[in-house]
């Protein structure tokens, strides 16, 4: 199945990356499969997916439950390997990365949106938002604050600051998730069902929030979802299912 | 990890113990615990440690003891009370080895010892009769001797009555038979009137058949230390002179241990009604203390040493006193003393004061009085029996010590004269004592020249000297304070403390931290090595003998105690630190999909138990330095004697210190941080991937 297709994306700007081989491919994934051994059997979640994903594209990753979604975000993601195959995260096999080296590269490059928010509960709105940044540990006091500040508001959250997860609502939580995701302006967000947990009407601001995000900042998005509505939003959408890409070719929306 | 990075580890740990409150609580609460008896528990061995060093100490050992190589025991200053005094071999010239050891910094004083075990004869009330008898006799003084035999014919007469009672109970005993012929003959006026013509024989029957017949006799033993006496009183704070005075320097002398002289050598009857009085001050009553009753009761048992000693004038004044406070018209001495003795609570106090003002100064109310000689009686290291009179200058006490029976161990005796009874001299000093002696025997003359003129006793001289080839010593005559041997021999050279042998040498230092007296041990060695000295130096500690072990054992038992406890802490801390790993699955592998190294959740576990650590062992040492502190003002009471030892007084006062406090919560810390490796371990193999939703 032919990879490399589609959708000429601008390359907003952001992320001058080590230019690599495979023209402006942030991600990029060839025959990758994931097995996952289950008591004596083996389950195959993967079996061989070829993608790639542009900078500055805003892709759905669209299947039903159990059809692989989730496996190929953790791939891409750099939260596991895969078992046969190679996964290329800007630029880099994530398969000859050690497991220090993935998670600077998360660190570094990556942003995640869940689909439960998971936020620290222990911190409050600005000090989760924080929180990647002090893990870089790049950036000063000042700076850092600054960031923060200006990514706050454009989640529109200014007035929760100081509130801690456990008071806010679920988009109001999702939001600082994102902000949390991209205050390091990581070259790749990715988000898993991240409307799954919202109402419909919140869900579609969330999504409208990444796409205005991804305009203005030209930041990279890879989403699951099952929802048709907000596959919508996609620059495309691409199916899978038994662990498989059905068709990379979903056309904008 | 960064520097920003620790601080949001701290911010989340502190959070994280504050979230988890209950967790926090039951892991804090077990950590304050440990604290908080480490604490109390290294508080009160180190109270007692001190108090026991401080006893020790000040009070016997000094800091370090050197004794001979040779020793074939261990150095035990309170001795094998069992077997014996240990053998440790002496010191053949204490000079020398001060010399040396006085040149080791650090070395304040060192003080020549040497303990040994001696009896005193007390005799008993009849010999004292004798004895006053025979001093007559042998002044020459017919007066007295008048006077004398009547009192002793007085007396024989009591036990003579006492005795026929006493054969009336055993109705047909056999054994009275030859006691009771005896006493009659001493009770007979055929007896007294045939008396002046072999006093000295006949005083001879009176020692050997009619004394034994009162069962009171006895001998006392006592344990002493010889020294330096001037240098032990300078060196050993505990000291205290409590009745007479010092032991002049050069002059032979005894000083009682005051507790021992009290309990042992007082009185019987005195004694006990002492002993039924400072019960009865801790409010125990004669009606409900059945030990009280049987105090009393052996009290009453008693009254002969009371009756025995009383001169017919004497006897005549108690018994119409006794009369007149029992509102009594009848009954004899015997009786009415006895029911005197009966006390109850409602009479006690008015008997006691009865007793110190109408008896005691009518008896011997010690066995030795202050000023008198003594004569002590050990065997020397030859094996033979060596005596030597005494002169006992007074009574000391190991202050804050006395009720404690290891601060009544010793009494104190000149090291010259200790020498003489252990027997040990070197042959310079032998030579010098000949030489004395031989000064000392033209004295001897010269006095003896000047009772001659007075008393024109030539004819005393024989019978004296007779009556001693019969076998009579001198201890009969001690009682009565007549210093038997030549003045001359009481005195010596001051010098002379120095230059003899000594059993043991006791080291005070001025510097008296563990860690110095250790350090001065060592420099003291290898002094003793340079100058071909084989010596052994050991602290208080291993020089009290099982009693050094005390504190050691008490220290150990607690640690043990502790361990134990931090264990179990151990066992749950690590479980409900799992438990909390479990339920912060998400969390944390959300923290590692966001770019959290693995170090840095393990890291957080173990700030958490730090922070969780700080604030409970803290606040546990706290609570504990403030319960010591509440204590340290009232004080622990001694329950005993022993205690009172081990307190250094009747109170022990602990107090803390920040170095206590700061190990404690260091120790807890480390256990803490040792049961949250296991969890700490597991969090950080959490995979990042359990953040994504749960679908495959």
């Amino acid at each position: 199945m032919p990879s490399k297709t589609e959708t000429p994306s601008s390359p907003t700007g952001a992320s001058g990356s080590a230019a690599s081989g495979a023209q402006s491919a942030l991600v990029e994934l060839v025959g990758a499969k994931k097995d996952y051994p289950l008591g004596r059997t083996v389950v195959s979640a993967l079996r061989g997916v070829d993608l790639v994903v542009r900078r500055g594209e805003f892709v759905a990753l669209a299947g039903p439950s159990g059809s692989g979604k989730t496996t190929l975000l953790n791939l891409v993601g750099c939260v596991d390997v895969a078992t046969a195959g190679t996964v290329r995260v800007d630029g880099h096999d994530t398969g000859r990365l050690s497991e220090k080296a993935l998670t600077q590269l998360r660190l570094e490059a990556l942003g995640f949106i869940f689909q439960s928010f998971n936020l620290i509960a222990v911190l409050d709105v600005f000090q989760n938002i924080e929180f990647p940044l002090l893990l870089q540990g790049k950036l000063g006091k000042g700076e850092r604050a600054e960031r923060v500040r200006s990514i706050v508001e454009k989640v529109g959250l200014t007035q929760q600051m100081k509130q801690r997860p456990a008071e806010l609502s679920g988009g109001q939580r999702q939001r600082v998730a994102i902000a949390r995701a991209l205050v390091t302006r990581p070259r790749l967000v990715l988000a898993d069902e991240p409307t799954a947990n919202l109402d419909s009407e919140t869900g579609e601001r969330i999504i409208d929030l990444m796409r205005e995000l991804n305009h203005t900042e030209g930041t990279t998005f890879l989403f699951s979802t099952h929802d048709p509505k907000i596959m919508t939003h996609a620059d495309r959408v691409v199916h899978i299912a038994d662990g498989r890409v059905l068709d990379a070719a979903a056309g904008h929306a | 990890m960064n520097l920003t990075a620790a601080g949001i580890l701290w911010r989340i740990a502190l959070r994280n113990v504050w979230r988890n409150r209950m967790k926090s609580l039951i892991v804090g609460f077990i950590l304050f615990l440990g604290t908080g008896i480490i604490v109390f528990g290294n508080a009160l061995v180190d109270a007692v440690d001190d108090g026991m060093t401080r006893s020790v100490t000040q009070s016997v050992s000094g800091h370090l003891q050197v004794y001979s190589d040779q020793a074939k025991d261990k150095l035990a200053l309170f001795g094998d009370q069992f077997a014996g005094m240990p053998d440790i071999g002496n010191i053949p010239d204490f000079h020398a080895l001060a010399e040396v050891a006085r040149k080791v910094p650090n070395v304040e004083a060192v003080v020549p010892m040497g303990i040994d075990f001696a009896l005193g004869f007390q005799g008993n009330e009849i010999d004292r009769w004798l004895a006053r008898l025979r001093q007559a006799v042998r002044d020459g003084d017919e007066a007295k001797i008048a006077q004398r035999k009547e009192e002793v014919r007085a007396v024989i007469e009591r036990v003579n009555a006492e005795l026929a009672s006493a054969a009336q109970l055993v109705a047909g005993g056999t054994e009275y038979a030859s006691d009771m012929e005896n006493a009659k003959r001493a009770a007979s006026p055929e007896f007294w009137a045939a008396f002046d013509q072999d006093r000295l024989g006949n005083l001879e029957f009176l020692e050997n058949r009619i004394a034994p017949l009162e069962q009171t006799l006895g001998d006392v033993g006592l344990m002493f230390l010889g020294t330096d006496l001037a240098a032990f009183e300078r060196n050993f704070d505990r000291f205290e002179l409590v009745e007479g005075t010092r032991v002049p320097e050069g002059q032979r002398g005894f000083l009682f241990n005051h507790g021992f002289y009290e309990e042992v050598m007082k009185h019987r009857v005195a004694r006990d009604l002492d002993r039924i009085k400072r019960r009865m001050d801790e409010r125990f009553t004669l009606a409900d203390d059945a030990e009280l009753r049987s105090w009393r009761d052996l009290m009453v048992g008693q009254y002969r040493r009371v009756l025995f000693q009383l001169d017919r004038q004497a006897a005549e004044s108690v018994l119409s006193g006794l009369r007149t406070l029992l509102g009594r018209t009848d009954g004899d001495l015997p009786t009415l003393l006895q029911d005197f003795l009966k006390v109850d609570d409602a009479n006690f106090a008015t008997r006691y004061a009865w007793f110190y003002e109408h008896i005691a100064p009518h008896i011997q109310l010690y066995a030795a009085n202050i000023g008198e000689s003594i004569p002590l009686q050990a065997y020397t290291k030859a094996g033979y029996s060596k005596s030597v009179n005494v002169k006992v200058y007074g009574t000391y006490k190991f202050k804050g010590l006395e009720k404690s029976d290891i601060g009544k161990t010793f009494n104190l005796l000149d090291m010259v004269t200790f020498r003489d009874l252990y027997g040990l001299m070197t042959p310079e000093r032998r030579a010098e004592v000949a030489a004395l002696r031989e000064k000392a025997g033209l004295k001897d003359v010269k006095r003896e020249d000047a009772e001659a003129a007075l008393f024109g006793g030539g004819g005393a001289e024989p019978l004296e000297k007779k009556a001693e080839s019969a076998g009579f010593d001198e201890f009969g005559d001690a009682g009565v304070g007549k210093v038997v041997r030549s003045d001359a021999l009481q005195q010596f050279d001051p010098a002379e403390i120095e230059r003899g042998v000594a059993l043991n040498a006791a080291v005070i230092l001025t510097d008296s931290r563990p860690e110095k007296i250790a350090e001065t041990r060592a420099a003291l060695l290898a002094a003793f090595e340079a100058a071909g000295m084989k010596m052994r130096v050991v602290d208080w500690k291993e020089a009290a003998g099982m009693l050094g072990d005390l504190v050691t054992v008490a220290r150990t038992v607690l640690w043990v105690i502790v361990v134990i406890m931090l264990l179990v802490a151990l066992v749950i801390i690590n479980n409900s630190m799992v438990i909390a790993t479990m339920e912060r699955v998400k969390e944390i592998g959300t923290m590692r999909a966001v770019g959290a190294q693995r170090s840095f959740i393990a890291a957080l576990f173990v700030a958490e138990t730090t922070v969780l650590g700080f604030l409970s062992g803290g606040v546990g040492a706290l609570c504990a330095a403030g319960g010591i502190l509440l204590w340290g003002k009232v004080g622990l009471p001694a329950q005993n004697a022993f205690m009172t030892f081990l307190f250094s007084g009747p109170r022990l006062y602990p107090t803390v210190t920040l170095s206590h406090l700061l190990a404690a919560v260091l120790l807890i810390l480390f256990f803490a941080l040792i049961s949250t490796l296991y969890p700490a371990a597991l969090a950080a193999r959490i995979l990042p991937r359990v953040a994504m939703s749960e679908e495959g």
